[in-house]
Formats: structure tokens, sequence, C-alpha cells
């Protein structure tokens, strides 16, 4: 078993080595794109078959999620937001698939969907409430807070990466190690546990970043309501 | 350790164009059918509510239809109702206007019929008398000063004939007599007659004994009557235009 900090380099292009997880993910994203369009071929605007029911079912929960979670409408993230469930989710599942290592399993994997999101909190936050708007989001509550949310923003995308990573190569490792000492079957009971594991890290993975970008959004309502509440005593 | 830049940057490289492509090609067309979708339901419902209110219309001008035939059977049965009094009492009036020509008809012609049947009866009781008053007196036969009278009153009646009637028995008539007359009788009839006339006529001599008593004077033209058939037809129709 390599080890989850390196990647073992399959081929390069120039300079660019082309590890594993970067292979395995091209793959997750071909298979994601062309089901994807698939399935947008087979959408009608009739009456449903069982699998538009179900996508239109899994796609109001997503919004409804973003609505409760962001207090704002799910439109303008709904994109990035189940984009990162559905490759997290399909990423994690992969270990399933013989002679298939996750991608998410890899550091670097993690760490890129870490950055994907300190970035998306950056690009939503300015696009919400401008360049001023976003850095005044560092002074809330008070301007006190301003090193802390700084910091804040930095170690939240660092335990994003931390715990996906943590999460999903324990559960390989635990697979690794039980197949290696017990035999074919034996790990069965944990790869399904691996499964509700991928799929709660996805979740998680999702929602926490439906928080911290919703946290860099304007909040125009909160210090309106703190002031009206001083004047009032 | 050392840090994978080159896998981090192509990691976040990838999963930009994943997010690209799948918001490109899975989440705008889903999300573009569930709108679409939405938006058919929302005319539908729409379409069912304006249907439930077009319904609720119906209804109503339905209510109201019915509240009119309602009212207008009403009107109606009350019309009819007025209508079938006033044709009732209309129809007793006239009822009681045609029982009451019926009975004035009716009255009218039992009155009349009893007169008729007063006059008949009259008639017939005067016929009736008549007859027995002639069965009577020509069973009891005559006596002379009564058979003097009726050719007393012969001679006055051809005296007080126009002078062209009287003239006109010159040319001859016929002189009838209940009885025979004897020989003196028939002299002095005849002279007396002569000299009523004015000439000597042709005298044709008959005898009637339908006359009863008395005597006739008979011309085709010209009947002077003095004798008792002539009085009893005379007293009948006296009597039978009595009750008139």
């Amino acid at each position: 078993m390599m080890s989850p900090l390196s990647s073992h380099v399959l081929f390069h292009i120039g300079p660019v080595p082309v590890t594993q997880p970067v292979v395995t993910t091209w793959g997750i994203m071909a298979v994601l794109t062309l089901g994807g369009a698939w399935i947008s071929r087979t959408l009608t605007s009739g009456r449903p078959g069982r699998l538009q029911t179900l996508l239109e079912l899994g796609v109001t929960a997503l919004d409804q999620q973003i609505r409760e979670t962001m207090r704002t409408e799910p439109a303008p993230y709904r994109s990035f937001v189940g984009t990162l469930f559905l490759f997290i989710l399909v990423a994690n599942w992969s270990s399933l698939v013989p002679g298939v290592e996750p991608p998410t399993a890899i550091l670097a994997t993690d760490a890129a969907l870490a950055i994907t999101v300190f970035l998306a909190i950056i690009i939503f936050g300015v696009r919400s409430g401008g360049v001023t708007g976003y850095l005044r989001s560092f002074l809330w509550p008070s301007v006190v807070m301003v090193p802390l949310n700084l910091i804040g923003t930095v170690t939240r995308t660092f335990s994003l990466m931390v715990r996906l990573f943590g999460n999903v190569m324990a559960g390989v490792f635990i697979i690794g190690i039980v197949l290696s000492l017990a035999g074919l079957l034996v790990p069965i009971p944990l790869m399904a546990l691996d499964l509700l594991t991928g799929a709660v890290q996805a979740y998680i993975f999702a929602i926490l970043a439906m928080v911290f970008i919703a946290g860099a959004l304007t909040r125009p309502a909160a210090p309106q309501s703190i002031k009206n509440t001083g004047s009032r005593s | 350790m050392t840090v994978d830049w080159w896998t981090i940057g192509l990691q976040v490289i990838n999963v930009s164009v994943l997010i690209w492509l799948l918001s490109r090609f899975f989440w705008r067309p889903i999300c573009a059918v569930i709108s679409r979708r939405q938006q058919e339901i929302a005319a539908q419902l729409a379409q069912v509510t304006d249907g439930q209110k077009q319904l609720e219309a119906d209804r109503a001008a339905v209510r109201e239809a019915l509240s009119g035939f309602e009212q207008e059977r009403a009107r109606i049965v009350q019309q009819a109702q007025q209508d079938a009094q006033n044709e009732r009492q209309a129809i007793l009036a006239k009822a009681q206007q045609d029982a009451a020509a019926l009975e004035a008809g009716a009255k009218q012609s039992i009155a009349q019929e009893e007169a008729e049947n007063q006059a008949r009866w009259r008639s017939d009781a005067a016929a009736l008398s008549c007859d027995i008053a002639g069965q009577l007196l020509a069973e009891t036969g005559c006596c002379r000063p009564a058979r003097e009278t009726l050719f007393d009153r012969l001679l006055k009646a051809i005296a007080t004939l126009p002078d062209r009637e009287r003239l006109s028995l010159r040319d001859g008539f016929t002189f009838a007599t209940a009885t025979a007359p004897g020989p003196d009788e028939r002299q002095a009839y005849e002279s007396a007659l002569m000299t009523a006339v004015g000439e000597h006529p042709a005298i044709t001599w008959t005898v009637d004994p339908a006359l009863v008593e008395g005597f006739a004077v008979k011309t085709p033209y010209l009947t002077v009557a003095s004798n008792w058939q002539a009085d009893l037809v005379r007293i009948r129709e006296g009597l039978s235009h009595a009750g008139h």
C-alpha cells in the first residue's frame, strides 16, 4: 500500500507529472459528465419516469438544503455544491471498484477540494457584496475578530481537507489491513460501513462548504436588528 | 513529507472543469425541466382554480336561476289561481245568467203553452157548446117569431149592403132556407126580397138544414146570412177570441 501523502506518477505531460488520483479523477469526471449528459437527454417536461422523478426529488432536496443552510436562493450555488457532493460521493465509493484507489484517499485531492471551496468562498463573497463587502465580512461581529476570522478562513479550509482525508484514508486503510489479515469476504461489512462513511463525508463536506460560503455573503439584517434593539432599550 | 503541488493544481483544475461541465450538461437542463414542469403545474393549477371559480360562478348562477324559477313558479301559480278564480266567477255568472234566461224562457214557454191550452180549451168548449146548442135547436125545432126575426134581420142586412153589392143581387141569387117554406111563406119571402133588392131577380130556392134555422142569400161573390148556424159560428169565434 502506498503512502497516502504521496501519489504514484503514471506519466508526464511535459514537465507535469500525472499521478494516479488525477487519472482516476478524469475517469470520474468522464462518468459524471457523460452520465449527466445522457440523463439530460432523457428528461421530459411531460410525465416523468422513475429516474427523472428520482433526480427531481434529489435536486429539490438539494435546493431545500441550500435554502435552509444558506438562507438564500439556491440557483447560484446549486452547481457548485451539488457537483462537490456528487464528485466526493463517487470518489469515495470508487473504492468498491477493484483496483481503483479513491482519489479522496490522497491528500492532494482533498487539498484541491478544500482550495476550491476556499476560492469559491472568495468568489461568491465578492460577487455578493463586492470586494469591500467581502473584506467587511471579516469585521463581523467586531473589529477585534479580524485576526480570528482570517485564521479561521485558513483553518476551516485546512479542517475540510483533513476531515475528508482522514475519514476516507482511514476507511481504505482499515479495509486494506483487514483484507490482508483475514481474507476475502471479511472486509465486506467494513466496506458497507465505508459506503456509509463516504456518503456522510460527502454530505458533511457539501454542508460545510455551504456554511462557509454563506458566512462570506453580505448580512444586511443582523446589524440593523441589533441597532433597533439597542435604541429601544 | 512533500507537497505534490502539481497534483493539487491538476485536481483543482479538474474539479473546476467538472463543476463547469456538470453545470452545463446536468444541473442546468434538469433545473430547466423542473422549472418548466413547475410552471406547467402552476398553469394547470391556475386552470383548475379558474375552473373552480367558473364552477362556483356557474353554481351561483344556477342557484340564482333556480331562485328566479321559484319566484316565477310562485307568480305563475298565483296568476293561474287568479285566472281560475276569475274564470270560475265568470262561468258562475254566465251559468246564473243562462239559468235565469232558461228559467225565463221556460216560464214564458209555460205561460204561452198555458195560454194556448186555455185558448184551445176555450175554442173546444165554444165549439162543443155551439154543437150542443145547434143540436138542441135542431132537435127542438123553431118557433115562427124567431124565423121572422131572422128574416127581418136578413132584409136589414141586405138593406145595409153597399149599393154596388145590393144592386148585384138583381142579377139573381140563391136563397137558402133551413126548412122548406110553405107556399105562403115562399110568396111572402119572395115579395119581401124583391122589395129589398128593388127589382124582380131570378131566385133559386134551396133547402140547407145545416143552417139550423134562418136564411142565406148567396151569389158567387156575396153571401148574406141570417141563420143560427152563422150565429153559432160567430158566437163560437167570439168565445174563442174572448180570452185573447
